[in-house]
């Protein structure tokens, strides 16, 4: 719930995801579900070279339990609310 | 069809070419709640179908530098395949996940298209992805407990504890103790004295 409830504060951000298969693709938040499945905009593939075809793609859909790292936005960081967020995540 | 599984859309043209650039023709492409499926128009024997538990990501492609048609690119995961009824196998290398383009005659068709994909994606959550499940967890906070969190799995609990405590009812209770020696009197001797001499003497 932490990190679905966080992510959501991100959308309209750009961020980039890594899948566990090591392509990485960047691109503005758009939507986020509980599952942690991903929906981007404004797409920009980092390692073209292995995915060659990712480039011409312009939004898309990345499936929660193929991300391994979200890259966040250092500005979009609020470490007072993730402090709060993590605390009240341990004692429940 | 699979368990619980229930067609979403039909886009009756849309061809199907696979990573390695293989154009399968055109064909109807079933979108159910379970997964996608493809069936060529030509050929009634050939056709192909994915799990949505399968499909790492999916996306409008528009750059028709690099291919022809606007499109819905679909990265498949790796050793899985697309499930080719054809038997032929995946060309791609173990760590490179196999590609798919969906084609559709009508581009204006796309965005339909990957609406379908994204609602039915969302439905195919992995086993244990489940953030909010209730299953499997033990234990809950008090909020949740008040909001009856786990309440089928309490209350099994509760029942199999209950099932080890059996009292005996009161009507039954006498009939257990008239047989157990524990439960008989003490025997006395003459002087009120126990028996076993181990209260101490009677004050004279």
């Amino acid at each position: 719930m932490l990190f679905y409830s966080y992510f959501k504060t991100l959308v309209g951000k750009e961020v980039t995801v890594e899948l566990k298969n090591d392509l990485a693709i960047t691109g503005t938040l758009h939507s986020v579900d509980q599952y942690l499945n991903v929906k981007l905009n404004n797409v920009k593939v980092v390692n073209e070279a292995k995915y060659p075809h990712m480039m011409s793609v312009r939004n898309c859909f990345i499936r929660g339990s193929v991300v391994r790292y979200v890259q966040l936005p250092p500005g979009s960081v609020d470490i007072e609310i993730l402090h709060d967020a993590t605390r009240r995540e341990a004692r429940g | 069809m699979m368990e619980d599984e229930e067609l979403a859309r039909v886009f009756p043209s849309v061809s199907l070419v696979l990573g390695n650039g293989r154009d399968m023709g055109a064909g109807a492409l079933f979108i159910t709640t379970r997964r996608v499926i493809w069936l060529s128009a030509a050929d009634s024997g050939l056709g192909c179908g994915v799990a949505f538990t399968h499909i790492n990501l999916h996306a409008i492609s528009t750059d028709t530098a690099l291919f022809p048609r606007a499109c819905i690119y679909m990265q498949l995961e790796a050793h899985h395949g697309d499930g080719a009824s054809t038997g032929e196998a995946e060309e791609d290398d173990e760590d490179t996940a196999p590609e798919v383009r969906l084609a559709p005659s009508d581009a204006n068709s796309l965005e339909e298209i990957f609406k379908a994909l994204c609602e039915c994606a969302t439905l195919n959550p992995d086993p244990g992805m489940e953030e909010d499940s209730e299953d499997g967890e033990f234990f809950y906070d008090e909020e949740e407990v008040a909001a009856g969190a786990g309440g089928a799995d309490r209350v099994a609990r509760l029942n199999a504890l209950d099932a080890l405590l059996t009292m005996p009812r009161a009507d039954q209770l006498d009939e257990l103790l008239e047989d157990d020696p524990r439960f008989e009197d003490a025997e006395e001797d003459e002087n009120g004295e126990a028996s076993d001499g181990s209260h101490p003497p009677t004050p004279q």
